[in-house]
């Protein structure tokens, strides 16, 4: 017995062990928290421009102002004055706004009792908006509202909050008008420029931890670790009042651009002043107030959220009484919910796509491919030689070519991805919605050249590989880590090592978080290895992040393109900042900085039984928003 | 009794310690926290300024010593992925649901295993042993997320009795504290069974069958009360096995417990509630063996001198 005894000591400790153990080998195939997309596509509207001011200097903006109009189509008028011919006229060109999607209410007796949408496990559980990453703005969005919108059909900008803007001449002072009448939920009184700048203020104030920290800084002209008191002033200096419904902001930086991080496509959600006077920090993370079209009704952590729908709201009435949200982590378990009505929309995985649509069950893909998938080839630091491993083959233009044309991109897609709505080829990070915003973003070359330089032809890479000095391949690391926004990712990882193989590479496969990756890779010690991501990144900011030494991301650097992103930080001109990030996208897809694989919608089950139509955008991190606009079966 | 109980309360202390450094660890093998913590566009000076605040610029041996500070103060630290909220109330509020779960599970467990394990003793190399055997040998090969799957498919979607998910009332418990049991019922049937065919076997109850007392009287009230000891005992040790088994659980059937709480942090890289979530467990388990180890000495004075 005491042998037993002793026995059950070390079966306790072994258990232990054990136990951490496999908490440890369940944290490394855990799925990234964080998933980031950021997208901007201008709708093209029908304008006729009015250049009216001709100024003696080298370089002057034309301010522009551009009211919501009740109609579809903004008109703006341009007259064209005698212009000195030395003399360089620059416009800054601002999206139009597209007046917000106004939408009748049905009958009350009409509107289905509650919907709710099943979703994997999220990254974020918490109401505040200034301490969550911008993934964890999914339960958010039908309550808290923005000064710029997305329009779920066009992607354009709407008029949300903000009824009209423009930017002055310097590219930094934006101009907002604000919607008058609009109340906070809870009785906190009408929303007003005091709650703009309110707003700013908390995403750089001491406890705030929102996305893209260091561009709001930026934006503010903030450091990290100021006090209350420092971000408090920089936010009355960078926000003016001009009266309760107009305000300046006078950003930090020249940014065309700025609507993209003003608005819902970033995570500048108005909050009320009035009631972080009130409940201060620890209070604002009791419930999630804002002017939406839905109030919050509670969140159980690890469950759901849950909101009533407004019985009046100037912008939509939901066609339902309640939302909710319901954390489902497990992929058959959000089916069966599904197949049982539990839920009305739900997540689900491709492989088991059949079991949703032979039930009768539909698929809605998002309007805009929302996932952009590559591959990263690691070491190519060329602005750092002394950071260049100079045994790593893939610093050779040939073996990077040769990478990407032993690839079948449409038979991985068709295998893997089936049923999604799949679009090759891909340009890494210029998608057909930047170039909307850029117009000639998008060398045409790139599309009639694209099987010559990326297509799939594994013979080609044979003799590109040979021609590099390895014609019996290379060993390197092709490191595999989830990833929520492409849950496939991993087999798509060990289908394109099954394609390397077939010209001689001997890839090793190796579970490598993406922590670890950031971790040598901000000391430039990652070399030799090919690493996936998925998500969605503005052209500009991803050329800034991933394609200069200045970046935090640094995936492909070259002195090239360094001396692109300083010019493109003094220009405002927009034909000429498209040049350049035209230039830099040239010189990437001539050098092969990164294995492009495919851009992909995201979709979502819906049930049709109650579910008549649901539009997205598709672009927007998290992707299911605009759930206010859902349309039901009448019941 | 007292020196064995200070023996036992030793080695949980041991245990514990070596836990602690394992959870600390955790944290540290998969390279800097602040590459979890901070996000992708985040700049030198911000690793910098926030790895000074979380203490990570120190030498790990000062850091270790303020992490077991600050637990012995019941200051778990602050989560990642819950902003403002303290690992410890995070897993206190996630308790009720974990506890009440693992208790119908432990009903479960005790009304199908006690019985099943008089009967196949009873019936000894019968059809009903061998189909005993069978029952207990899928109870304990089967995973627990797959009996949970199986269960859903079959309760909720097949035959719509029951929600496949989430947390309400008592129909939502059903499922996930039978595929929680189920694996425990194997076990305590097994340990039932060998009671039981101990018992049967003691003169006593030859000599209760002698007298004539009636054979479901001997068997379930004579015999089980001396076999069901053992499988009573361990009871205390399964409660442990459910806390940590409720992980899969939770997860499979959404059910929003501590488990649950551990799979979510997992998945956000919430190092802090991962860390105090492996460290409650581990106080549970190490806790519940300690009782089960002081009532066995209780229920039988030979431990307490041959340890």
């Amino acid at each position: 017995m005491a042998n037993g005894l002793i026995g059950q000591s070390r079966f306790i400790l072994s258990f232990s062990l054990a136990f951490i153990l496999v908490l440890v080998v369940g944290c490394g195939s855990a799925a990234p928290t964080v998933v980031e997309k950021e997208v901007i596509k201008e709708v093209p509207l029908e304008v006729e421009v009015q250049r009216e001011v001709v100024k003696e200097v080298p370089v002057e903006i034309e301010k522009q102002v551009i009211r919501e109009v009740p109609v579809e189509v903004t008109v703006e008028k341009e007259i064209i004055k005698e212009i000195p011919s030395e003399k360089i006229v620059e416009r800054v060109v601002i999206p139009t706004p597209i007046p917000a999607q106004v939408v009748e209410a049905k009958a009350v007796s009409e509107r289905l009792e509650k919907v709710a949408i099943a979703v994997g496990g999220q990254s974020w559980d918490s109401n505040y908006s200034y301490k969550v990453n911008i993934s964890g703005f999914l339960d958010k969005w039908p309550v808290l509202e923005y000064l710029v919108g997305v329009d779920n059909k066009t992607g354009g900008y709407t008029a949300e909050l903000a009824t009209e803007w423009s930017i002055a001449d310097n590219g930094k002072d934006w101009t907002f008008k604000l919607r008058e009448d609009v109340q906070w939920q809870d009785g906190w009184g009408e929303f007003t420029a005091e709650d703009v700048r309110h707003s700013m203020w908390l995403l750089v104030q001491p406890t705030a931890a929102p996305s893209g920290a260091s561009t709001w800084r930026k934006i503010m002209g903030t450091n990290r670790g100021d006090d209350e008191a420092t971000t408090l002033a920089r936010a009355e200096e960078v926000v003016e009042i001009v009266d309760d419904h107009e305000v300046v902001i006078h950003l930090g930086i020249v940014l065309p651009e700025a609507l993209f991080n003003l608005g819902k496509r970033r995570n500048l959600p108005m909050e009320s002043k009035a009631r972080w006077d009130a409940v201060g920090d620890e209070g604002m993370g009791e419930k999630i107030v804002g002017t939406g079209p839905m109030s919050y009704v509670e969140r159980v952590e690890g469950s759901h959220v849950l909101y009533d729908a407004a019985d009046d709201h100037w912008r939509v009435v939901p066609e339902y009484h309640q939302l909710e949200f319901r954390a489902i982590a497990e992929s058959q378990t959000r089916l069966a919910s599904l197949l049982t009505e539990q839920v009305h929309l739900s997540v689900i995985e491709r492989a088991i796509r059949d079991e949703v649509t032979n039930r009768g069950f539909e698929f809605v893909n998002g309007e805009f491919p929302g996932i952009q998938h590559h591959w990263t080839f690691w070491g190519n630091f060329h602005t750092r030689p002394d950071d260049l491993d100079p045994t790593n083959p893939m610093l050779i233009k040939e073996v990077r070519q040769a990478m990407s044309k032993a690839v079948n991109r449409e038979a991985i897609a068709q295998a893997l991805l089936p049923g999604a709505k799949v679009q090759i080829p891909s340009y890494v990070k210029f998608t057909a919605l930047d170039e909307v915003v850029w117009p000639g973003l998008i060398n045409p070359e790139w599309n009639e050249r694209w099987d010559e330089m990326y297509g799939y032809d594994p013979d080609a890479a044979k003799q590109l590989l040979a021609a590099a000095g390895y014609p019996d391949g290379f060993e390197f690391t092709l490191a595999l880590d989830s990833n929520a926004a492409l849950p496939e990712i991993i087999d798509i990882g060990q289908a394109i090592a099954l394609d390397f193989e077939t010209i001689g590479l001997k890839p090793t496969l190796a579970n490598i978080e993406g922590s670890k990756i950031r971790s040598l890779r901000r000391a430039w010690d990652i070399h030799n290895t090919l690493s996936g991501s998925a998500g969605y990144s503005y052209t500009v900011y991803h050329l800034e992040t991933y394609y200069c030494t200045c970046g935090s991301v640094r995936t492909y650097v070259d002195p090239f393109l360094d001396s692109k992103i300083e010019e493109l930080n003094v220009t405002i001109n927009p034909t000429e900042r498209t040049r350049i990030m035209r230039d830099m996208g040239n010189f990437c897809y001539d050098n092969f900085c990164a294995l492009p694989m495919f851009d992909v919608a995201p979709d979502i089950a819906i049930n049709p039984k109650y579910i008549e139509s649901y539009v997205f955008p598709g672009f927007i991190s998290g992707f299911y928003t605009h759930l206010e606009y859902i349309e039901t079966v009448p019941q | 009794m007292q020196r064995y109980i200070v023996v036992r309360l030793f080695h949980a202390f041991l245990a514990l310690f070596a836990m602690s450094i394992i959870v600390f660890s955790l944290a540290r093998i998969s390279g800097n926290p602040m590459d979890v913590l901070l996000p992708e566009d985040a700049t030198v000076q911000d690793f910098e300024i926030m790895t000074e605040r979380w203490g990570l610029d120190k030498p790990l041996h000062m850091q270790y010593l303020v992490y077991v500070g600050n637990v012995l103060r019941g200051d778990f630290g602050t989560s990642i992925k819950w902003p403002g909220r303290s690992t410890r109330d995070l897993i206190l509020a996630r308790l009720p649901a974990t506890l009440e779960l693992s208790f119908l599970a432990l009903v479960v467990a005790a009304l199908l295993a006690l019985p099943l394990g008089v009967m196949v003793a009873v019936k000894k190399d019968t059809g009903i042993d061998y189909a005993g055997k069978v029952v207990a040998l899928l109870g304990q090969a089967a995973p627990s997320f797959w009996v949970g799957i199986v269960l859903i498919w079959i309760f909720a979607v097949t035959l719509e009795w029951l929600p496949a998910s989430g947390r309400g009332g008592l129909t939502s418990l059903i499922l996930p504290a039978f595929a929680l049991g189920w694996f425990q019922v194997a076990a305590v049937m097994r340990l039932t069974r060998s009671s039981m065919l101990e018992v049967l076997d003691s003169e006593y109850v030859k000599l209760a069958r002698i007298k004539g007392i009636p054979n479901w009287k001997v068997v379930w009230k004579h015999c089980l009360r001396n076999a069901a000891i053992a499988p009573l005992t361990y009871f205390g040790f399964i409660l442990g096995g459910f806390l940590t088994g409720s992980v899969v659980i939770e997860t499979v059937f959404a059910w929003p417990g501590v488990g649950l709480l551990a799979i979510d942090a997992l998945r956000a890289r919430d190092f802090q509630v991962v860390q105090s979530v492996v460290l409650f467990f581990g106080v549970i388990y190490i806790a519940s063996n300690l009782l089960v180890d002081i009532l066995y000495a209780y229920l039988d004075p030979r431990i307490r001198y041959t340890s």
